[in-house]
């Protein structure tokens, strides 16, 4: 696995930061954020530029550079990469190189079409962080990049797990990345959803979401294949389960019908496994952690007081909300809980939300986890769900 | 392999709305003045007036390709819409805002319609489909991508079945850009969609007039900077997974210009009638050549006059469309008539 978010670069410095409940939103420096309603956010502060030897760095969109770190991380870690093996990369992002987009309209503004920088445009498109990729690490297979919002990565990994389930490929790259930008922050800002405080999912009181950057890669592999190798196998993926809402481009259905609709699709898929803890998609805004309570509820309900007893937690308090990237980043991090026995916590939960009936996990704690569902919804209706097992 | 039938087809072009203005201009060799498109299907646009051109276009065409298919309610159908470049001129419109004007005062419309969901978003709103629906990015090939995807996801029972859309937009500034990074291509570019409806052969309904043609083959492989390469691999895997030699196919189908490929086979491109759409030449490509192999259609003339000077193939029984870009990224489909065998 491989990840970088405004905690820092790497697996383990993540980990050790969302195990102690640390936040890392502050102040956005990126771009002037002084007219919008929230000024805060989760950017990346360390120096992110990978060293590239089959491409020209200074021509590569921030995007590029984070997930090159990131699939560097991971390679390493599954040591795996090897010149005749097909794999197939699955990404999700929202909007790809956003930042050369940026850099490249204000040009255009500016300076007029024929004295902008064209070379800007290429890396701006959402595919070719992809291509990248496949030029630096030399890779031959197939990629596909996915495009459903906050959904994105989930989908990528979801369909990874598929194909190599299905036994066209042993190996994938899958996972997700985003990069702050101000294209986004003024459109979530437009839409009233970034809030002008902290980020609190599931409290009475929530206000929004706080937008973070950063990338999540998982090497996935064909279990046996792993085996083989005696590679470090830190979980299986059991289940995977997509749906739409078919109900709204920016606001989710009221009743979560698609939401739940993926969690018992990824359930079914899995074998209906005990389920230790739920990662929740969690953005904050008053609509989504209401849809998502009813949603899980609706799965998940004991019966007793219509509540539900599986520990809840979101973790876009600590690193924001990573969009394309989400699910993937929240994929490792619940892999990490999985592995470590540890749930990481919903910081800021203060007051709870009786529309909201869930077990939320307010402070850190050890747990003893067998199965985990991790959520991730997007724009347009996007639903999707992905169950992690220990390794049997 | 689960087999898979063609069971609807919409498209909107610079020749108009509908498959039939798509394969008459083709038949007729008609060239079409690449957009902007000036009609589009009226009921569809109520829903979605504020909505991107490549909105309406994805929506157009996806509304056309299930009327098509006969069937009413989607609620089990995936939607998997394949882009190129999206909603480009909303994009360029809410960055003009945030250096021109009042930052705060962005639309929230042209942000979440300028998204590269959005016409797959909107489609599935407008349609009532609950089934996946997924947005995948790329460049020719996506078209071909995207039926991948949707055949795996009938083939794993995530759906009964899926539609797949590919949606473009005409915009100044790519139109600009592009001409600039490949000015030898000359393209005259072009925008509109192309929509395919795809289901199991076994459940298709006896309600759909025309029969199409079933999904035999399909591969796409990438090699960074051998593109040729890399089509080979995409070819002989379609080829081998519908368990055809070369010699199979009566028609190629591709905008990507290469010689060597198919000596023996005449390859056709309609890029020249309808201009340089991206991903949506290549789902025109895929629809037109769905509609050769149906019998009766008014396209065959075109794939008729193709074949004179082959007279071995008298018959089309296999199609093979084909797409590759520069950067080595390459995929291949092959379209057979019902009932062909290899």
């Amino acid at each position: 696995m491989g990840i970088i978010t405004s905690h820092g670069v790497g697996v383990e410095a993540n980990w050790e930061k969302i195990k102690a409940g640390e936040s890392s939103v502050g102040e956005i420096t990126t771009f002037d954020a002084s007219p919008y309603r929230g000024r805060l956010g989760a950017e990346i502060r360390c120096d992110t530029s990978a060293p590239v030897s089959h491409l020209r760095a200074g021509r590569l969109d921030r995007a590029s550079h984070l997930l090159i770190c990131a699939v560097r991380e991971a390679l390493g870690v599954a040591g795996l990469i090897k010149p005749g093996i097909d794999v197939f990369l699955s990404l999700g992002t929202t909007l790809g190189g956003m930042l050369s987009g940026e850099a490249f309209h204000r040009e255009v503004i500016e300076k007029g079409i024929s004295r902008a920088r064209i070379s800007k445009t290429l890396d701006y498109l959402a595919h070719y962080q992809a291509v990248n990729l496949f030029k630096e690490f030399a890779l031959t297979g197939d990629y596909t990049v996915f495009s459903d919002a906050c959904a994105s990565s989930a989908n990528a990994i979801g369909h990874a797990f598929g194909l190599i389930a299905s036994g066209r490929y042993d190996v994938a790259i899958a996972g997700g990345y985003d990069t702050m930008s101000e294209f986004t922050f003024a459109g979530f800002n437009s839409l009233m959803a970034i809030t002008p405080e902290i980020c609190r999912p599931f409290d009475k009181n929530r206000t929004g979401l706080v937008l973070g950057e950063g990338v999540g890669i998982l090497i996935l592999e064909e279990l046996d294949h792993a085996m083989r190798r005696n590679a470090r196998v830190y979980c299986e993926i059991t289940g995977y389960g997509v749906a739409s809402d078919a109900y709204h481009m920016t606001s989710p259905d009221p009743d979560g019908k698609g939401a739940a609709n993926a969690m018992a699709m990824a359930l079914k898929d899995s074998g209906f496994p005990d389920i230790g803890y739920i990662n929740a998609h969690g953005t904050a805004t008053k609509y989504n952690d209401l849809m998502e309570a009813r949603a899980i509820t609706k799965v998940f309900s004991s019966g007793n007081n219509g509540g539900v007893d599986i520990p809840v937690s979101s973790i876009k308090p600590m690193i924001g909300h990573l969009l394309g990237a989400a699910g993937a980043v929240e994929a490792i991090l619940s892999i990490m809980a999985l592995v470590e026995g540890w749930l990481p916590p919903n910081i800021n939960y203060v007051t709870p939300d009786p529309d909201c009936n869930l077990n939320i996990v307010t402070v850190g704690r050890e747990a003893k986890i067998r199965a985990l569902l991790s959520n991730s919804f997007g724009f347009g209706g996007s639903n999707a769900a992905l169950i992690f097992g220990e390794c049997r | 392999m689960t087999r898979l039938a063609v069971a609807g087809v919409g498209a909107i072009s610079p020749a108009g709305v509908g498959v039939s203005t798509l394969a008459e201009a083709t038949t007729l060799g008609r060239c079409v003045a690449a957009g902007p498109i000036s009609e589009t299907n009226v009921a569809v646009l109520k829903k979605i007036r504020r909505s991107a051109a490549i909105t309406l276009y994805a929506a157009t065409a996806v509304e056309e390709a299930l009327r098509d298919c006969g069937v009413s309610g989607f609620a089990d159908c995936a939607l998997i819409s394949g882009v190129t470049n999206g909603a480009l001129n909303f994009s360029a419109d809410f960055h003009h805002t945030l250096v021109t004007e009042a930052k705060e005062t962005a639309s929230p419309t042209l942000f979440s319609e300028s998204v590269l969901n959005a016409p797959a978003g909107n489609a599935s709103i407008i349609f009532n489909i609950r089934g996946p629906v997924y947005s995948i990015i790329g460049g020719q090939s996506i078209a071909i991508k995207a039926l991948m995807l949707a055949a795996t996801l009938i083939e794993t029972r995530r759906a009964q079945r899926a539609i797949v859309v590919c949606a473009e937009e005409r915009n100044e500034l790519s139109s600009f850009c592009y001409s600039r990074f490949n000015p030898k291509a000359a393209r005259v570019f072009s925008e509109g969609a192309g929509a395919l409806l795809i289901e199991p052969v076994d459940e298709r309904r006896p309600i759909n007039p025309v029969e199409l043609c079933t999904i035999t083959g399909y591969a796409a492989y990438t090699i960074p900077g051998s593109p040729h390469l890399a089509l080979q691999r995409a070819i002989d895997g379609a080829l081998s997974m519908a368990d055809l030699e070369a010699a199979d196919i009566g028609v190629a189908v591709s905008d990507y210009k290469t010689a060597t490929l198919f000596r023996e086979i005449p390859t056709l491109s309609f890029s020249d009638c309808l201009g340089y759409a991206f991903c949506v030449s290549t789902m025109w490509n895929i629809i037109l050549a769905a509609m050769a192999c149906g019998g009766g259609c008014p396209v065959n003339p075109l794939f008729a006059a193709g074949l004179k000077k082959y007279a071995k193939h008298s018959e089309i029984n296999h199609v093979i469309i084909y797409a590759a870009e520069e950067d080595g990224d390459a995929s291949a489909i092959i379209l057979s008539r019902v009932g062909a065998s290899s």
